[in-house]
């Protein structure tokens, strides 16, 4: 299992985030990565938080900032990949994988197939923002900026089109060890081939091994030693 | 010393390069064939077989990389530009590749996806005997231990003598993770993205 971090990019600075809100400024962007490398986190998930029809291709500089990273760390980056014309902004980067969320909750399945085409099949990642709301299940759709009921979206063609599945827990982002793992039963998804993210700790970690889950994204205080990643990757190996 | 990057519009040539410049290498991203002349070149390869090979023969790489081996020089294969190095791959309905090595490459058994990273151990008096790698020039180990990052769907299938070859993993036993013939090595792992043991087996390669 792997275990990584999450890190949201805005306007050249790193974040790192609370209930899907409150943004933790980090710092500078290289900075974080280069201690990231060196507490040899298994990937790193850059997150540009778009709201509304944003696409990636409107952000320059963030762009260029993450052209010019600098890190011998797995990335994967996602936020307002939304159409075929962000593709050739992505061939520059220095990235493996690529996040989609609006494009998988919209069936927008000729850009995943366009995303597979240019990077890999093993390249297309889908994330879905949910949350509980009295009981019932929700999954947040970034480029309407709202929550839309689960029934809406067309989760088994998102588990086939992609090569891994992120639930991001986000009643659970930023506090520790409260990631909902009945998500994962609720969704049906397989979890070989499910990513969580959202309020998880050492113990979240060690559930997530237990059931075989693909990796966890570590979405806070990863900076922090006690919560860093090899701090987690003990409790991992411990369990 | 200095090394060519070929560069076909697909892979990850950024962090291929930001991996190599760390050795203070001259490296150079090479667009067109005719400026492949370096005495050591990396394949890195991102992607699927079909396209690849469909923008690697319309550049007119193909025969320049065939040259390339064949004049002695070497070359080192990423992921999918290690793949391509075989006969033929079953990915997007099949695919003949480069024919450099003799095997094929198939989907993962099971339909597995293999994403993460794998302990190797490498002895670099292994491969270093025939003079072509492991010359010492940037690196004096001659074991090479660490993890390695893999993210992959399809992997290789050797049918060569080789020179050195590890499997892929301990559950996929069948499958090469890294192979060395003469002036052509390969590795199915990601050296750029894989820390601090990325850039030991780079220095321990060369």
């Amino acid at each position: 299992m792997r275990i990584g971090t999450s890190v949201l990019v805005h306007n050249g600075l790193a974040y790192q985030s609370y209930n899907w809100s409150i943004y933790r400024p980090l710092g500078n962007v290289q900075g974080v990565i280069d201690a990231l490398d060196e507490y040899e986190c298994d990937e790193i998930a850059l997150i540009f938080p778009t709201r509304n029809d944003q696409s990636i291709a409107s952000k320059t500089n963030d762009l260029d900032l993450v052209k010019n990273i600098c890190s011998t760390s797995p990335m994967s980056i996602g936020g307002g990949i939304r159409s075929f014309d962000d593709i050739p902004y992505l061939r520059e980067l220095p990235l493996e994988r690529f996040i989609v969320s609006s494009a998988a909750v919209l069936n927008n399945w000729k850009l995943i197939e366009q995303l597979k085409y240019h990077f890999g099949p093993q390249a297309v990642q889908s994330i879905l923002p949910v949350k509980y709301d009295r009981e019932e299940l929700y999954v947040f759709l970034c480029s309407t900026n709202k929550f839309i009921p689960l029934n809406k979206i067309d989760l088994n063609a998102i588990a086939e089109l992609s090569n891994e599945v992120i639930i991001y827990d986000t009643n659970a982002d930023g506090f520790m060890d409260r990631f909902k793992f009945n998500l994962i039963s609720k969704l049906c998804l397989d979890p070989s081939k499910t990513i969580i993210t959202g309020g998880v700790g050492p113990k979240c970690i060690k559930v997530a091994q237990k059931i075989g889950i693909s990796a966890c994204m570590i979405d806070n205080r990863t900076l922090h030693s006690e919560n860093s990643i090899n701090a987690l990757k003990r409790h991992a190996r411990l369990s | 010393m200095k090394i060519d990057i070929i560069d076909i519009g697909f892979g990850n040539i950024s962090s291929v390069k930001n991996w190599l410049d760390q050795l203070e290498l001259e490296v150079t991203r090479v667009t067109h064939p005719e400026n492949l002349t370096s005495e050591m070149c990396v394949l890195p390869g991102v992607g699927s077989a079909g396209p690849y090979m469909e923008r690697l023969n319309a550049s007119g790489f193909t025969e320049a990389i065939k040259y390339h081996v064949l004049k002695g020089r070497r070359l080192l294969g990423i992921c999918l530009g290690f793949q391509i190095l075989f006969e033929h791959s079953d990915e997007d309905g099949g695919t003949e590749l480069l024919s450099i090595l003799r095997g094929k490459v198939e989907r993962i058994d099971g339909n597995q996806n293999h994403n993460g990273w794998e302990n190797l151990d490498i002895a670099v008096n292994s491969f270093k005997f025939k003079g072509y790698w492991g010359r010492g020039s940037h690196s004096s180990k001659q074991f090479l231990r660490g993890r390695a990052f893999y993210n992959h769907e399809y992997a290789v299938l050797n049918n060569d003598q080789c020179d050195y070859s590890t499997r892929l993993s301990s559950n996929l036993r069948k499958y090469t993770g890294l192979l060395i013939k003469d002036n052509v090595a390969g590795a199915q792992f990601h050296p750029e993205k894989s820390q601090l043991f990325g850039i030991n087996f780079i220095k321990g390669l060369l």
